[in-house]
């Protein structure tokens, strides 16, 4: 896949995020946010035992944060509880389908991973 | 402009699991059905109705149709410029289903239809159809039947111009489309197709009409002595 391609899922989920919503009812609830340019992202879950059965997240941001908490939410959706701590940054990434990205826009990539292991 | 009536007391039902062809010399009407079924705006029904599951369609808009589950691959599929095949497939399916999928989930789906026909993963980021040769047009067609999975699909020529290993691989992918849930209907000219892809009718179209319905054999009858006896 080509990196133009990239970009389009990226901006298509910009367009229209996965899992955008607040949770009512939610077992964990965590918010972070980025101080240098102000996207922040709150994520809510719930568990039923060790299972995730629902995940959600809100918040403002850029494409880049607002593509990344979609597709983490999505990935993490009815897993294990076990599961949220092995996501890492190459994780990440490779949900977004990025091999790298700069510096400045890897804080936006893993700011809702930030809400999962503050 | 003269209006000309191409097709004349024509009634066929296509059931889920059915594989219908329809074969007929050139100027019969075949695709002229096809489109009208559609709702080309060249084509007026005076008369008739289309009914998909028992619902009348006969008025609805194209994009309805196609959310009736309808499906129509054109003999000439038309050149868009600017929109590529991925991105196209991505709405198409989108707007089809009313469900906006995970984009990323939709591309790994992709890619593997994609690998089934043979074709190149940077073939996704072509604009649709444009600079397209005959058999990658064919196989984007069947890439497309393959993605949004309609209950019934009409197929106008999708073999003409491919050689012998593309007819295979399109052939593969129309069977892979087809179950006992959806209904098929093949325009040809020739038996090659319906050797891979066999039907459970054949039906014989001259001047607006179906003159001859039979099983798999009438195309056998048709490749050994033509048209001229109809």
């Amino acid at each position: 896949m080509t990196d133009a391609l990239y970009h389009e899922l990226i901006l298509d989920l910009n367009r229209h995020p996965l899992n955008k919503r607040e949770l009512k009812d939610f077992d964990f609830r965590q918010r972070e946010h980025n101080p240098l340019c102000g996207d922040a992202v709150e994520i809510f879950i719930k568990y039923s035992g060790n299972k995730i059965t629902d995940i959600s997240w809100q918040g403002e941001g850029c494409a880049i944060s607002t593509a990344s908490a979609s597709m983490l939410t999505d990935y993490l959706k009815n897993k294990n509880k076990s599961e949220i701590k092995k996501i890492n940054q190459s994780k990440v990434l490779d949900l977004l389908g990025l091999k790298e990205i700069n510096p400045a826009r890897l804080r936006c990539a893993l700011l809702p991973l930030k809400c999962l292991c503050p | 402009m003269d209006k000309k009536k191409i097709i004349d007391g024509l009634s066929l039902t296509v059931k889920p699991g059915e594989i219908h062809a329809i074969m007929g010399p050139n100027g019969s009407g075949k695709s002229t059905l096809a489109n009208a079924i559609f709702g080309h705006p060249k084509y007026t029904i005076t008369k008739g109705k289309i009914l998909a599951d028992k619902k009348d369609i006969t008025d609805k808009s194209p994009d309805k149709k196609a959310k009736a589950g309808l499906f129509l691959s054109m003999q000439n599929s038309p050149e868009i410029n600017g929109v590529t095949v991925a991105h196209f497939l991505r709405v198409a399916v989108a707007a089809a289903t009313g469900e906006n999928k995970n984009p990323f989930a939709f591309h790994e789906e992709l890619k593997a239809v994609m690998k089934r026909l043979s074709m190149d993963p940077s073939f996704a980021m072509r604009y649709l159809n444009t600079g397209f040769s005959g058999g990658e047009k064919k196989r984007a067609e069947i890439l497309q039947l393959l993605l949004l999975k309609p209950t019934y699909a009409i197929l106008d020529e999708t073999d003409s111009g491919l050689d012998v290993d593309a007819l295979k691989i399109v052939a593969d992918g129309i069977n892979a489309f087809h179950t006992d849930k959806t209904g098929l209907v093949l325009i040809t000219h020739y038996n090659r197709l319906l050797q891979y892809v066999v039907p459970d009718f054949v039906h014989i179209m001259v001047k607006g009409k179906i003159v001859k319905s039979g099983g798999k054999e009438l195309a056998l009858e048709i490749e050994r002595n033509g048209y001229s006896k109809y």
